[in-house]
C-alpha cells in the first residue's frame, strides 16, 4: 500500500483511488500538511463574505474636503480609514469621518457596510470604543445629504459617503480604485 | 436608604435633559477653545447609574438588599494641535459597592504622534490594552451587557488595571491578502488606589489583626497583537503582560509592637481573544490566565483562569439581546472549590431609547463565590446557585 500524495503537490488524493493509505504525521509536519486546506477555507470564507456584501457603493460616492491631497483611493485604504487604522492624510492633516445621522435608506447602510466591514450598529460601537479609550475621534453625524456636503466642504480633512446625485461642487470627489 | 434612592432618581432625571442639551450644543458647533484659527476641541462623556439585586450574597455592593452603588461618569476632550499629533484626556469617577467612592481620577492624559499607519507613539497616562474590553470596560454604551465577565474585567479593579503612567508604540502592519496586524507595546507604572477594589480584596483577605497600609506602585510592561483577518469583522488577539514586584505594606500588631512586612509578588498575564461581527450578530470568546509568583521563600505560585463565550444580536436600532457563559477559577489546582470558582450564565436585553440614552436589564445565574472577596458581609458561602439582577442606564454624548 502506498502513501497518499502530498496535498502540496496539487494532486487530489481522491484521484489516486481507494488504495492509498494516509500515513499519520506529527507536529509541524502535520500542521504544514493542513496549510493548503486552511488557505482554501480562508479563501472560501472571504469569497462567501464578499458575495454577501456585493451591494458595493452603487449610487454613492466618496467625497473629501478640497484640501485633501488626493483624488483617488483604493477600497483597502478606504476601509483602513473607516476602521480607524488610518487616521491622517499623507500631508499630516487629521482624517475626520462624517456620516449621515440615522442612515436614511438601507442603501446608505449598505454603502457604509461596504467601506467599514461593519453594520451601522457595530460601526457606532466601534467608534465609541475608540473615543472613550483615547484612541480616535468619533465620526461626526450630520442630518441630510446637503448639510453633510456643506460640512465636508467647510471642515479640513473631512471624508464622507453621499448619494451620487447630491450637489458636489463644493467638495472633491474621490475615485475608488 | 430612601434619601439615597431619591437622590439617585433625582440625579438621573437631572442628567437626562442635561445630556440632551449638551449633545445638541456640542453637535451644533465645534468648540473653539483656542480661538477661531485654533484646532477644534472634541468633547465626549457619559454618566451611568446601575442597580444590583441578588438572591444571596453581597456582590459588587450590598446587592442582597438591592444596591444603587453602581455609578460611573467620565468626561473627555481631544484635539490635534499640529499635523499627526493628538492630545486627549479623560476624567473619570466611579462607585461600585465599596470601591471607587466617587474619587475623581485622571483616567488618561496622553499625547500621541503617528508617523504613519505602521508606527506611532503615545505617552502620558494611557489606557492599557488587554483583550476586547479592558481599555473600555467602563464604557457601558459600547457593549450589550451590564456586567462583563467579572473574572476577566472586574468592575472593582479598574483603578489600577485600566490605565498606566508610561508609553506605548502602536501601529498596523498590512499583510496583503491576509488582512493586517495591529499591535500595541506598552510599559509604565500602575498605581492602585487605596479606595479601589484591589485594596479591598487585599484587606478582606488578611486576618483581622493585620491592617493594609499601602499598595506600592509597580512597573508593568506588555503588549497586544490583533490579527484582523481578510474576513470582515473576524479578528483574533493575544495579550501578554508582566507586573514586576507588585507589593503592599501592612501593619501587624504584635506584643513587641507593630511590624510592617512588605509582601512582593510578580504577576504575569496572558489573554487570548476572538471576535466575529457578522451582520447584526456579535460573537466573542476570550481566555485569560493570571500567574501570581510571590517573592517570599516558601510561598507557592497561584494560577487563575477565566474564560467566556458570548453572542449578541441586534434586532433593530432600539433593541439588542445577548448572553454569555463564563467560568472563573481563582486557583486552577482547586477547580472544585466553590469558594475559589464562580460560574456565571447571563442573559441581557439592551434598549437604545435615543442615540444618547441606553437602558439595560440583565439576569445572572451564578454558582460559586470566588469573586465575592471585596465584601466581608458574606459569612456563609456554599456552592448553591444564586441569582443576580443588574439594571443600568447610561447617558452619553
Amino acid at each position: 500500500m502506498r502513501q497518499c500524495p502530498d496535498l502540496e503537490s496539487g494532486t487530489s488524493p481522491l484521484s489516486q483511488g481507494a488504495t492509498c493509505r494516509v500515513v499519520p504525521k506529527r507536529g509541524l509536519a502535520r500542521a504544514l500538511q493542513m496549510m493548503p486546506l486552511l488557505k482554501m477555507g480562508l479563501v472560501c470564507a472571504v469569497l462567501f463574505d464578499g458575495a454577501l456584501r456585493a451591494a458595493g457603493l452603487d449610487g454613492f460616492v466618496v467625497i473629501v474636503n478640497k484640501g485633501v491631497p488626493t483624488n483617488n483611493i483604493s477600497m483597502a485604504a478606504l476601509k483602513a480609514i473607516y476602521t480607524g487604522k488610518t487616521t491622517y492624510w499623507p500631508d499630516g492633516q487629521s482624517v475626520g469621518i462624517v456620516v449621515l445621522d440615522d442612515q436614511i435608506t438601507d442603501k446608505t447602510d449598505e454603502a457604509m457596510e461596504e467601506v467599514s466591514g461593519m453594520d451601522t450598529s457595530h460601526f457606532k460601537t466601534f467608534w465609541q470604543r475608540m473615543v472613550f479609550s483615547g484612541r480616535g475621534q468619533q465620526p461626526e453625524k450630520i442630518g441630510g445629504a446637503a448639510a453633510l456636503v456643506a460640512y465636508v466642504a467647510a471642515t479640513k480633512g473631512a471624508i464622507a459617503i453621499v448619494p451620487a446625485d447630491a450637489d458636489l461642487k463644493s467638495v472633491q470627489k474621490l475615485e475608488v480604485k | 436608604m430612601k434619601e439615597k434612592i431619591k437622590w439617585r432618581l433625582f440625579s438621573i432625571l437631572l442628567l437626562a435633559p442635561l445630556a440632551a442639551i449638551t449633545d445638541a450644543r456640542l453637535q451644533a458647533a465645534d468648540l473653539k477653545l483656542f480661538g477661531t484659527n485654533g484646532p477644534p476641541v472634541d468633547f465626549h462623556g457619559f454618566v451611568s447609574q446601575g442597580f444590583l439585586y441578588s438572591s444571596a450574597y453581597n456582590y459588587l455592593g450590598e446587592s442582597s438588599r438591592g444596591s444603587f452603588k453602581f455609578t460611573e461618569a467620565a468626561l473627555n476632550a481631544s484635539f490635534n494641535p499640529m499635523p499627526r499629533t493628538r492630545i486627549s484626556a479623560q476624567a473619570f469617577t466611579y462607585d461600585v459597592g465599596e470601591a471607587g467612592k466617587y474619587d475623581v481620577v485622571l483616567d488618561y492624559a496622553q499625547a500621541e504622534y503617528t508617523f504613519n499607519d505602521y508606527f506611532g507613539i503615545r505617552a502620558g497616562r494611557i489606557r492599557r490594552p488587554q483583550g476586547i474590553y479592558n481599555d473600555i470596560q467602563d464604557v457601558d454604551v459600547a457593549r450589550t451587557f451590564v456586567l462583563l465577565p467579572q473574572g476577566m474585567y472586574d468592575a472593582r479593579w479598574r483603578d489600577f488595571y485600566v490605565s498606566l503612567d508610561g508609553g506605548e508604540f502602536f501601529g498596523t502592519i498590512p499583510l496583503k491578502q491576509s488582512g493586517n496586524l495591529s499591535y500595541e507595546i506598552y510599559a509604565g507604572i500602575v498605581r492602585p488606589s487605596m479606595d479601589g477594589g484591589l485594596a479591598l480584596q487585599l484587606q478582606n483577605s488578611l486576618p483581622p489583626f493585620i491592617h493594609l497600609d499601602s499598595i506600592t506602585p509597580a512597573a508593568m510592561f506588555g503588549g497586544q497583537l490583533w490579527w484582523n483577518t481578510p474576513i470582515d469583522g473576524l479578528r483574533f488577539g493575544v495579550t501578554g503582560g508582566f507586573i514586576s514586584a507588585a507589593s503592599f505594606v501592612s501593619t501587624i500588631q504584635t506584643p513587641g509592637g507593630p511590624i510592617h512586612p512588605d509582601n512582593r509578588d510578580d504577576v504575569a498575564i496572558q489573554q487570548y481573544s476572538a471576535e466575529y461581527l457578522w451582520r447584526a450578530w456579535t460573537f466573542q470568546s476570550e481566555l485569560y490566565f493570571t500567574d501570581i509568583r510571590p517573592e517570599a521563600a516558601g510561598m507557592s505560585d497561584t494560577h487563575a483562569l477565566t474564560w467566556y463565550a458570548s453572542a449578541a444580536y441586534r434586532f433593530n436600532k432600539w433593541f439588542e439581546a445577548g448572553g454569555y457563559y463564563t467560568e472563573y477559577y481563582g486557583d486552577t489546582t482547586q477547580p472544585d472549590n466553590s469558594l475559589l470558582y464562580q460560574k456565571d450564565a447571563a442573559l441581557a436585553l439592551r434598549f437604545d431609547a435615543t442615540d444618547w440614552w441606553t437602558f439595560k436589564i440583565e439576569g445572572h445565574y451564578i454558582r460559586g463565590t470566588g469573586l465575592l472577596q471585596d465584601n466581608p458581609d458574606n459569612p456563609v458561602q456554599n456552592d448553591n446557585g444564586w441569582w443576580l439582577l443588574a439594571v443600568k442606564t447610561t447617558f452619553s454624548f
